[in-house]
């Protein structure tokens, strides 16, 4: 009990300083209720861990193992930052507003959702209970870099590690995070690979959910709540420990505060957003490709005369320290990544070229995407279409734009893999759909109209 | 009945009836499979496999930098999860890395630790690690 509630001091004490910082970001105003600030707190959840593994990588780096004298440190740290933050967010303006009416339609939801998510829960803990490893690449690699972490021997000794097959060109947010748990959980105790993987699995539902809820009304909210819901992977992988999950709520995380950056003028959510994105590619390879993706759509939105350019700088600010512990972990560990190790450009652009390999990769992905969350695909889909489209001037077509850009890039790494192609479109893409599905669900629901009956409207800008 | 009001409102219901029913069936369902599939004891267990690997490795010869193991009488899971459990504990103590040698079949054992100069033997139940230049 005592690791368990050490680790869970480990997973609440960084969102206590995120969450008010958050709070003066995304929830000045008043006018929705508890969901600003609930948004808020599910925002801290990812944000908070990822800015934690940033400093564990540092002791790592400097010291070593993060034991019980990193546990102090950093727990003095963030109560130092706690204060700054509350002190900050004290003086953040507060404006009164009204708030929408709940409907018999919106609590009748709102109980099946919850009746939902209780059982989610409870299906999530009796798995971490059952199988408390996590699955095979929660043995493999997350769980086995977090070890080698918790028990390296001096400075830098966890970054040169000669265990080949734990992909070590993978980044570390997730190994350092529970890691962080053990050292303060005081032993390397299994509940909190579990207890990480949940706090990751929560927010990857509840970002999507409250930013759909902040924009589009409770009731966009709760649809998007229940459509996740329904999405059987995002608990059987949640509970796997493996490093989708994770990302796919930090790339919610970077959508949400993006969307709230533009449509109530908060540049500083911004400067989160950025290190939402930093922290997906320092998450998994695949996002580096979602945080340069989402570069290059904002980019775009820039050069159209639709963002202003210090909104580009406000969100590399936010990216560049993980982004600087991606590229020092890399520099540092020579790992080099299997689709680029001792291949030559020719052997590349053949595979490239291979229509078979396309043909393979299309089917696979049409099938996967008929079977995915037993066709929650088709659910979504018909949501959408009944509660049709908002108006033109409130219907981001960017989130859209940077999910698409993103499968075009796995669609590209699948063309020149090195690896035999259908074993690794069988083991891998269903996972890589569901790093983009919360994201998607909530890039749907910003184009939805306001559902909200009896809402105030939004606020000015 | 036949105001555009009420249309969207029909369709608007008819969503979060959808997307209710959704949800409360998968999560019914997974918590059903979940419930069908319990057992008392987890079906994997690195911890503790991982604390016979230790006093194993706590035995072993000075210089000592790799070591194999397999056991036949663990399933895949429980196998694997020992397996990469105690490369960490290998590499702390050897410092420079641990051969991390085993496959469910032990044929892959077998050849792992060919290529590694490694003889690996397993009987149920028991460990057997053969270090180069050791009886």
């Amino acid at each position: 009990v005592r690791a368990l509630l050490g680790a869970a001091l480990a997973v609440a004490l960084p969102a206590a300083p995120s969450f008010l910082l958050l709070r003066a970001t995304v929830a000045p105003l008043r006018a929705e209720g508890r969901v600003p600030l609930a948004l808020a707190a599910a925002l801290a959840l990812p944000l908070g861990l990822g800015a934690t593994s940033l400093l564990a990588f540092g002791w790592v780096v400097l010291v070593g193992a993060p034991g019980s004298g990193y546990a102090v440190a950093e727990a003095a740290l963030l109560a130092a930052a706690a204060w700054a933050a509350a002190a900050a967010g004290a003086r953040a303006p507060a404006a009164p507003g009204g708030r929408a009416p709940w409907t018999r339609g919106d609590r009748a939801l709102a109980a099946a959702i919850g009746v939902a998510a209780c059982a989610a829960a409870a299906a999530f803990v009796l798995t971490s209970r059952r199988v408390p490893d996590g699955d095979w690449d929660a043995w493999a690699m997350w769980n086995l870099r977090a070890r080698l972490i918790a028990r390296a021997d001096g400075p830098g000794a966890a970054l040169a590690i000669p265990v080949a097959h734990a992909h070590l060109d993978y980044p570390l947010l997730l190994p350092l995070t529970v890691a962080r748990l053990w050292a303060f959980a005081g032993a390397q105790a299994k509940a909190a690979p579990a207890l990480a993987a949940l706090a990751f699995t929560a927010a990857a539902v509840a970002i999507p959910s409250l930013a759909a809820a902040l924009a589009r009304g409770r009731r966009a909210g709760l649809l998007v709540a229940g459509v996740l819901l329904a999405t059987h992977e995002v608990v059987s992988q949640g509970r796997a420990q493996y490093a989708d999950v994770p990302l796919a709520a930090l790339v919610a995380a970077a959508v949400a505060l993006v969307a709230i950056a533009e449509e109530r003028r908060a540049p500083a959510a911004l400067v989160a957003a950025g290190l939402a994105a930093g922290c997906a590619a320092w998450t998994k390879n695949e996002g580096l490709l979602l945080a340069a993706a989402l570069a290059a759509v904002l980019a775009a939105r820039a050069a159209a005369g639709r963002l202003p350019a210090r909104a580009l700088a406000a969100l590399a600010a936010g990216a560049a320290p993980a982004l600087l512990a991606v590229a020092a972990f890399k520099v540092r560990s020579g790992a080099e990544s299997y689709l680029t190790a001792g291949r030559t450009a020719g052997e590349v652009l053949a595979l490239a070229l291979d229509p078979s390999r396309a043909a393979l990769i299309l089917s696979s992905l049409a099938g996967e995407l008929a079977r995915f969350g037993h066709g929650v695909l088709a659910l979504g889909a018909a949501v959408a279409l009944l509660v049709g489209r908002g108006d033109a001037a409130r219907r981001p077509a960017w989130p859209l734009a940077l999910l698409g850009v993103a499968l075009a890039g796995y669609v590209a790494v699948y063309l020149v893999t090195p690896h035999d192609l259908a074993w690794q479109l069988r083991t891998s893409l269903a996972r890589l759909l569901l790093q983009l599905w919360p994201a998607l669900a909530l890039a749907v629901a910003l184009r939805a109209p306001d559902l909200s009956e009896g809402r105030a409207p939004p606020p000015a800008a | 009945v036949s105001s555009p009001a009420f249309a969207t409102g029909t369709r608007r219901a008819a969503a979060a009836a959808l997307v209710a029913a959704s949800a409360l069936a998968a999560s019914a369902a997974g918590l059903v499979r979940e419930l069908r599939a319990w057992s008392p004891r987890p079906q994997s267990d690195v911890a503790a496999l991982d604390a016979q690997v230790s006093a194993l490795v706590a035995a072993l010869p000075a210089g000592a930098r790799e070591v194999g193991w397999w056991s036949p009488a663990h399933d895949e899971a429980r196998f694997q999860g020992a397996q990469y459990g105690l490369a960490p504990r290998l590499l702390r103590r050897d410092g420079v890395g641990a051969a991390v040698l085993a496959d469910a079949d032990g044929a892959a054992a077998e050849a792992y630790g060919g290529q590694r100069g490694l003889r690996i033997a397993a009987s149920a139940g028991r460990f057997h690690l053969l270090i180069p230049g050791t009886p």
